[in-house]
């Protein structure tokens, strides 16, 4: 060391050094790193992600002005009946096709087979319970049902699960569970407005349609090409504005604004904020292990 | 060496006692010649119970002179004496000391299982020379006595215990073994049932632990009395409460037997007043949004007609056995003559029938009520995708098909909603089964005292303290004739130790009646009961 002339500086405790307690070195925070695991986001990417919340958003939407015309009886509840029945027909056969390669024929017999009975039991169990879900909040006046069945919505909208499906299927959390529960409460607190027996079952058929059946095929439409994804989310988001339209053109503007900013100003909003992203890193953190799949 | 001297002898003469070791017990101090003093020994028969309980008889162990310098001087040397005061317990009058305060209750503790895990702290016995010193302080007066030539007296109590006991010498054992097989088992069977054959259980238990107790006190008397205590007090207490019961009972009965005509439509009135103002009025209320809650119409006009009419049959059959009444308190009076406890048993019982209709809705209302709640916590299992598994008797994950999930979730909103409901109707009848349970432990407070309370023990207590000795201790003495010198004194037993067989009642009571436990059953539609009358504790 006397040798070099100079002493240098080294990040030790157990040696004394000729230096002040105060010396900075030159060498100071230079293993500091900031944002190395930073990937921008895509703003396409971010849009397409959004789209689920978008699809989900809508079918609230449309539920809503369903619920609305039934109570002006504009609309028969026997055509919704049939309506949902045939959109069940459609969206099981959307299903089966989408998981043909994954089983053999004969488990999808069973699966089908499966599908059938479970509809069938949901089917006449609401048929059976109607009456009592009718009368279920009847005594409540109508101001507290909107701000219940909104306040159930919004529980609904915010606990629902967006994520995209793994490579395992997931089995359903209590979360998600929930977030189903908060909305049938919301259409039973809803369906309890209805004249007849008639509109409520149609009501609740509708709703175990849209709240608990379409999200699991909403999961299953998230693998599919981004193309075909972002037509179907534009789709149903018009269904439901083009609902709302006839009805009053105010809330059906208040609908489509909300579908843009959640699909586009969201993600820009995002990526807006990308720029302040300030990870620092060093040796001095737990180290992040990189996963390597297997060759 | 110390010496207890007894406080009142002359400090002259020949000294008669013991001697164990360092400790000196002084019986007497009688002012004799040396010559006779072998003559007053002899008037001890050798047989004397006295000899057997104080270890062994009194000798010569110094002679004492007032106006001497060493004033006492003992047959073994003189050394250094230490004075210790004290009177000699008068056994006629069934004094004595104790080291340990006296038991007076046979029933066993119940061993804690706590206790037993902790060492036993005192293991060795009392010190053996205190203990003798003890004994042989308790017989010096009656050897003072014999050694005077004076006669013995014998205490009255125990005199009056001795005429009992031969009286019923010959028909106690058959009428113990006729209670214990004819009276005790079907009234311990009943017991659970009504609460008059209960109290006739306790009553039977009470006469055979009385004429054990009496056995036990007239056997323990000849040997020594001072372990004749604790039965002898338990005994007479249990006379005196039987006595007090007899003539309260029959105080009460009398007066029901007199005014058995307002008292008993007094009491269809007020069965009619609870059916029709209290109960059917405040179904109604609750029928209509009470305090503005709007619960399901057609579930509480459901629960409003159904408990309606279980008041209604009630309050009808009630109104057919009006005209019964007055002859049924004069029955009441009649049976409740002899006995106070089990007139208040007959008013229990009595409770019990007439408030018939609210047991039964406050029983439904609970049914129901805990159906939802396990409803509800079923459904709940549902959906965190937890299964019970019966087998190994817990909860594992379960993945649930959609349409159990759906119809889980329809289920569901069905139990949140209608549960207002059913908890208010549920609150109302068992907010009426808990004011009927604070009139059950009232009377069970008075039955307890009439039945339990040792009033003989606190008497002698308060009267005559030294028969009921509860250790003994020292205080310093001044006398100017012995400077120095300590005074023995007996203490005399704590009221709490005395009372504390009575305190367990109550503390169990107070366990029962615990506001927490209550305030937990109220809210998860547990069973409000009574308490279970259980003697097991008492009496064994």
């Amino acid at each position: 060391m006397a040798a070099d002339g100079e002493v240098k500086w080294e990040k030790v405790l157990w040696r004394t050094q000729p230096f002040p307690d105060n010396y900075v070195p030159d060498s100071f925070l230079d293993k500091l790193r900031k944002n190395t695991n930073f990937r921008p986001y895509s703003f396409r990417g971010l849009v397409l992600a959004a789209c689920a919340i978008t699809q989900h958003l809508s079918t609230i939407f449309i539920f809503i002005s369903v619920f609305v015309r039934l109570n002006d009886s504009t609309l028969d509840p026997r055509v919704l009946v049939w309506v949902t029945v045939a959109t069940h027909v459609l969206g099981s056969i959307v299903w089966d096709v989408a998981e043909r390669p994954f089983y053999e024929k004969h488990e999808r017999r069973a699966n089908r087979a499966k599908a059938v009975k479970s509809s069938l039991m949901v089917f006449l169990a609401l048929i059976g319970l109607s009456p009592v879900l009718k009368t279920l909040t009847a005594a409540t006046s109508s101001d507290s049902i909107w701000a219940l069945s909104a306040g159930l919505f919004v529980i609904n909208a915010l606990l629902a699960d967006y994520r995209e499906p793994a490579s395992v299927p997931r089995k359903e959390g209590l979360i998600s569970v929930l977030s189903m529960n908060a909305a049938i409460s919301a259409s039973v607190v809803l369906a309890s407005r209805l004249p007849t027996n008639l509109s409520v079952f149609a009501l609740m058929l509708l709703s175990i349609q849209l709240f608990a059946l379409f999200p699991i095929l909403r999961k299953r439409i998230q693998a599919v090409p981004a193309v075909l994804h972002f037509t179907f989310t534009v789709c149903i988001a018009t269904a439901s504005v083009w609902s709302m339209h006839s009805l009053s053109p105010f809330v059906a503007s208040l609908f489509a604004g909300t579908l843009l900013f959640v699909t586009f100003g969201g993600p820009g909003l995002l990526m807006w904020a990308q720029q302040y992203k300030n990870e620092i890193r060093g040796p001095w953190d737990v180290a992040v292990p990189r996963v390597r799949p297997d060759t | 060496m110390k010496v207890f001297w007894p406080r009142r002898a002359p400090r002259t003469g020949t000294v008669y006692g013991w001697i164990n070791g360092e400790i000196a017990v002084v019986a007497a101090v009688l002012d004799v010649q040396d010559g006779d003093g072998d003559d007053a020994l002899a008037r001890i028969p050798s047989t004397s119970k006295l000899i057997e309980q104080a270890g062994s008889a009194p000798h010569i162990i110094a002679t004492c002179d007032a106006s001497q310098d060493p004033w006492i001087v003992f047959k073994g040397g003189a050394e250094s004496v230490d004075i210790v005061l004290y009177d000699p317990p008068q056994r006629h009058k069934l004094h004595f000391f104790s080291l340990e305060p006296v038991s007076l209750h046979r029933a066993v503790e119940l061993p804690d299982p706590r206790a037993a895990k902790l060492l036993p702290l005192d293991t060795e016995p009392r010190p053996p020379r205190m203990s003798h010193a003890v004994n042989q302080m308790n017989s010096a007066d009656d050897f003072a006595v014999l050694l005077r030539r004076a006669d013995s007296r014998e205490a009255v109590g125990n005199r009056i215990l001795d005429w009992m006991f031969t009286r019923t010498q010959r028909s106690l054992p058959v009428i113990v073994r006729a209670m214990e097989h004819h009276v005790i088992p079907p009234a311990r069977r009943l017991s659970s049932i009504t609460a008059t054959a209960s109290q006739v259980h306790l009553r039977a238990l009470q006469v055979v632990y009385a004429a054990n107790e009496m056995e036990r006190a007239q056997q323990q008397q000849g040997r020594n009395s001072w372990s004749a205590c604790g039965p002898y007090v338990s005994f007479w207490n249990c006379v005196w409460l039987l006595l007090n019961d007899c003539i309260l009972g029959y105080a009460v009965g009398n007066f029901l037997m007199e005014n058995h005509v307002w008292i008993g439509s007094a009491i269809g009135a007020a069965v009619q007043w609870t059916a029709h103002e209290c109960i059917a009025e405040s179904l109604a209320w609750l029928d209509s949004w009470p305090v503005g809650l709007k619960l399901n119409t057609e579930l509480s006009s459901f629960f409003h007609i159904a408990f309606l009419a279980i008041t209604r049959i009630f309050s009808s059959a009630a109104l057919a056995a009006t005209p019964f009444f007055p002859s049924l308190v004069f029955l009441l009076g009649a049976i409740g003559s002899c006995s106070l406890s089990l007139l208040l048993a007959l008013f229990t019982d009595l409770l019990t029938v007439l408030s018939l209709n609210i047991t039964l809705s406050y029983l439904a209302a609970a049914a129901i009520l805990r159906f939802e709640w396990y409803a509800a916590y079923a459904l709940f299992t549902l959906f965190r995708g937890k299964r019970k598994n019966v087998l190994r008797g817990r909860v594992d994950s379960w993945e649930y098909d959609i349409d159990q999930l759906i119809l889980g979730t329809v289920l569901f909103t069905l139990v949140a909603f209608l549960m207002p409901t059913v908890l208010v109707y549920y609150a109302f009848f068992a907010s009426l089964r808990f004011l009927i349970l604070l009139a059950y432990a009232g009377i069970e407070v008075l039955m307890a005292c009439v039945n339990y309370f040792p009033l003989f023990a606190l008497m002698l207590r308060i009267k005559d303290p030294a028969r009921l000795p509860g250790g003994i201790c020292f205080v310093p003495a001044s006398v100017p004739e012995f400077p120095g010198a300590w005074r023995l004194q007996n203490q005399p037993l704590a009221p709490s130790a005395i009372l504390s067989h009575f305190g367990r009642y109550f503390s169990s009571m107070a366990r029962h009646y615990h506001p927490g436990r209550i305030i937990w059953r109220f809210v998860s539609g547990g069973h409000l009961d009574p308490m279970p009358s259980s003697t097991d504790h008492l009496f064994r």
